[in-house]
Order: structure tokens, then C-alpha cells, then sequence
């Protein structure tokens, strides 16, 4: 495939590969993770087939929504050296199909999802997809510098979704888990706006550092890192995790302070900044998640066997 | 050749047609057909997936719900 030249493969209808491409499958690792913690710290249990199916559900659902987002964001990504290869930017797909192919793994997620399993979880998977779609995609991001802050509710829902496949039901505790990735995302995401500021300064999309300057950023890294730091430990004093998720967040959330400390205080980045406390606390938050949730499953493992109390 | 040979050329007429018809490089048509086959085999094996995977369920909510 010639992706430098779609005049050359215009004739080609788009390749199987390119609409995996769009499911973005590496934000879906994350999403898939976190589902499945969310339904293996859940009370209960569930059959392991209809297990397996909330998850993919969870996965295809996710898959759809950035479709969708691609679909509506191909101009943008085709000003960003990030984004510009991907399939409708770089001319490998026409939009249509797109589009076509976001709503209708989205509308099967929610369909096998509501019949196979619950329509409670369907319900907040419909709404996640609406959420990431329409209420950041459509609307927030090319309005707000907060986008992002409102935004990452849609990624926060997934271990909601998977804590709901088990129980139909939804508690404090996986709202707790959804609030901890929600107050994750604005320092995950403005840590890598820092470093790839001027590519979305270009196409126009108000991210942070753009609109209220690295400065104020740079604070609000450090605000949310601390805000994230109390979310991740509460689940412990309020008794619906034991030590071994209370003590590993606290250390992992002290860790997280620290490099967005590095961040938040920074003062001085010129031309030709490597930018090393930014990309560090880009890395390490997403370890972090993976790092928090693990202890999740661990911890709940352990209190289910009587190991621990 | 069967009893129809309009219809036998009809579809003879669908199916070595080119896929477009302002498209006449032996090269390109090659590259269209193997890109529809490739999309064809990957659906073929996503709808197999998909109706074991219902079976698949009916068979544990036969087992919850007796």
C-alpha cells in the first residue's frame, strides 16, 4: 500500500487492516484492562463466557466510539504528524465507511451486551459511546480547554461497566474506580499535550497549554495529582479494599506527586527542550493505572480467600 | 454449460466484469480482488466468531437459569 500517494490506491476499496486502525487498539488495551478489573473486584461472580462477552462488548463499544471520533476528526488529524497516517487522513478509506462502521460496532456492543448479559451495563456502554463521541468529541473538544477534564469520563467507565456485568448493579466503590481515572486523564493527557503542544496548536484544538499557557498547566498537573493521590487511596479508610490496595495506591499515588511536582514546578522550557519530566509522567501514568488496578484484583483475590482482612 | 446460457452469461458478465468499470489495468483489478478477498476472509471468520460466540451463551444461561 502507498499511503504517500492516495491518488494511487483511490480505486482500492479500504483494507480490513485499516478499520482495525481505527478501533484504536492501543487506547483499547487500557480500556479492556480496567474493564476487567472492574469485574473481577466486583462482589459475585459471573459465568466465564458471559464474562469474556462483557468484556468484548466493553472492546467493541470502545472500538466504535473511536471510530467515530476519527470519522468526525479527519481534518484534524490531518494536520497532526501524530494522527496523519491514519486511515481517512492519509486517504486509505473514505469517510462514509467510517462512520458506518463506528455505529454499527457500537449499536452490536450494546445489543449483545444488553441481551447477553444486562441492560444496566448496556445502558452506561450506550452512554459512554454518546459521551465519548458526541458530548467530547463533537462538542467539548474544539470549544473547551476543559475537554479533556470532562472528557475522561468517557474512558473513566469501563470497570463501572464491568463491576455492573456482575452485580446489575451500581455502588459507591465503582463509582470510586470511575472517579480515579477521571481525575487520571487531565495529567495523563496534558503531560503529553506539553510535549506535542504545537502540533495542536496548529489544527486549532484549545488543549491547555495552547489556550492558558504551559504556566497554569504546569499547576493544574500538579492540582489533579494530588486530588488523584485522596481518590485512589479512599476505597481503603471506607473498608471496600483492604491494606494491600491501600498501601500500594498510597505508594504508587506518592510516586505520581512526585514526578508531577517535577512538571508542575518547572519553570523554564525553551527551544530545543527535551521535555524529559513530561514524557516521564506521561510513561509512568499510564503504568500507574495498570499499577492500581492490578492491586485491585490482587487485594480482592486475597480478602475473598481470607488472607488478608 | 447448463440449459440457461443467457443467465450462465449474465453472471459470467457479473462476475468477470471488471470491479470498476472505468478500471481496465489488469494490475489493479488484480489488487481489488485480493483486497476484497482479504475483507471477505476476515468477515467470514468475525460472523463464524460471532455465531459460536451466541451459542456459546446460550449455552451458560442455559446452565444459570436452568
Amino acid at each position: 500500500m502507498n499511503a504517500d500517494n492516495p491518488a494511487q490506491t483511490a480505486y482500492l476499496p479500504a483494507d480490513w487492516r485499516d478499520f482495525f486502525a481505527l478501533t484504536k487498539p492501543r487506547v483499547m488495551t487500557l480500556v479492556i484492562f480496567t474493564a476487567i478489573c472492574g469485574l473481577l473486584a466486583a462482589p459475585g461472580s459471573i459465568h466465564p463466557v458471559l464474562g469474556f462477552t462483557a468484556i468484548l462488548c466493553v472492546a467493541l463499544g470502545a472500538g466504535g466510539s473511536a471510530a467515530l471520533n476519527q470519522w468526525h476528526e479527519a481534518d484534524i488529524d490531518a494536520g497532526m504528524k501524530r494522527t496523519a497516517q491514519r486511515p481517512l487522513p492519509a486517504g486509505r478509506m473514505e469517510r462514509d465507511s467510517a462512520l458506518q462502521f463506528g455505529l454499527g460496532l457500537s449499536a452490536l456492543s450494546v445489543f449483545v451486551m444488553g441481551v447477553a448479559i444486562n441492560w444496566l451495563s448496556a445502558a452506561v456502554l450506550a452512554f459512554s459511546i454518546f459521551f465519548y463521541a458526541v458530548v467530547y468529541t463533537i462538542w467539548l473538544k474544539p470549544r473547551t480547554p476543559q475537554n479533556i477534564v470532562i472528557g475522561g469520563a468517557a474512558g473513566a467507565f469501563p470497570p463501572l461497566i464491568g463491576w455492573a456485568a456482575v452485580t446489575n448493579d451500581i455502588t459507591l466503590m465503582p463509582v470510586l474506580l470511575l472517579l480515579i481515572i477521571f481525575v487520571w486523564t487531565p495529567p495523563h493527557f496534558w503531560a503529553l499535550a506539553l510535549f506535542v503542544q504545537t502540533d495542536y496548536a496548529r489544527v486549532g484544538i484549545p488543549m491547555m497549554p495552547v489556550v492558558r499557557g504551559e504556566k497554569s498547566t504546569r499547576r493544574q498537573i500538579f492540582v489533579y495529582a494530588l486530588i488523584l493521590g485522596a481518590v485512589a487511596v479512599l476505597p481503603w479508610p471506607l473498608g471496600f479494599t483492604g491494606s494491600v490496595y491501600g498501601i500500594g495506591a498510597a505508594l504508587l499515588s506518592a510516586l505520581f506527586l512526585l514526578f508531577s511536582a517535577q512538571v508542575g514546578f518547572r519553570t523554564s522550557t525553551g527551544e530545543g527542550d527535551a521535555m524529559t519530566p513530561e514524557k516521564r509522567l506521561f510513561f509512568y501514568s499510564i503504568l500507574y493505572l495498570f499499577a492500581l488496578f492490578t492491586l485491585l484484583v490482587l487485594d480482592a483475590i486475597l480478602l475473598s480467600r481470607g488472607v488478608i482482612a | 454449460m447448463s440449459e440457461h446460457p443467457q443467465l450462465d452469461k449474465a453472471v459470467d458478465a457479473v462476475v468477470d466484469d471488471s470491479p470498476l468499470p472505468h478500471i481496465t489495468d489488469p494490475a489493479q483489478i488484480a489488487a481489488i480482488r485480493a483486497r476484497q478477498a482479504a475483507r471477505s476472509k476476515v468477515m467470514g471468520i468475525l460472523l463464524a466468531a460471532l455465531a459460536i460466540l451466541f451459542f456459546a451463551i446460550t449455552i451458560a444461561k442455559m446452565k444459570i437459569y436452568g
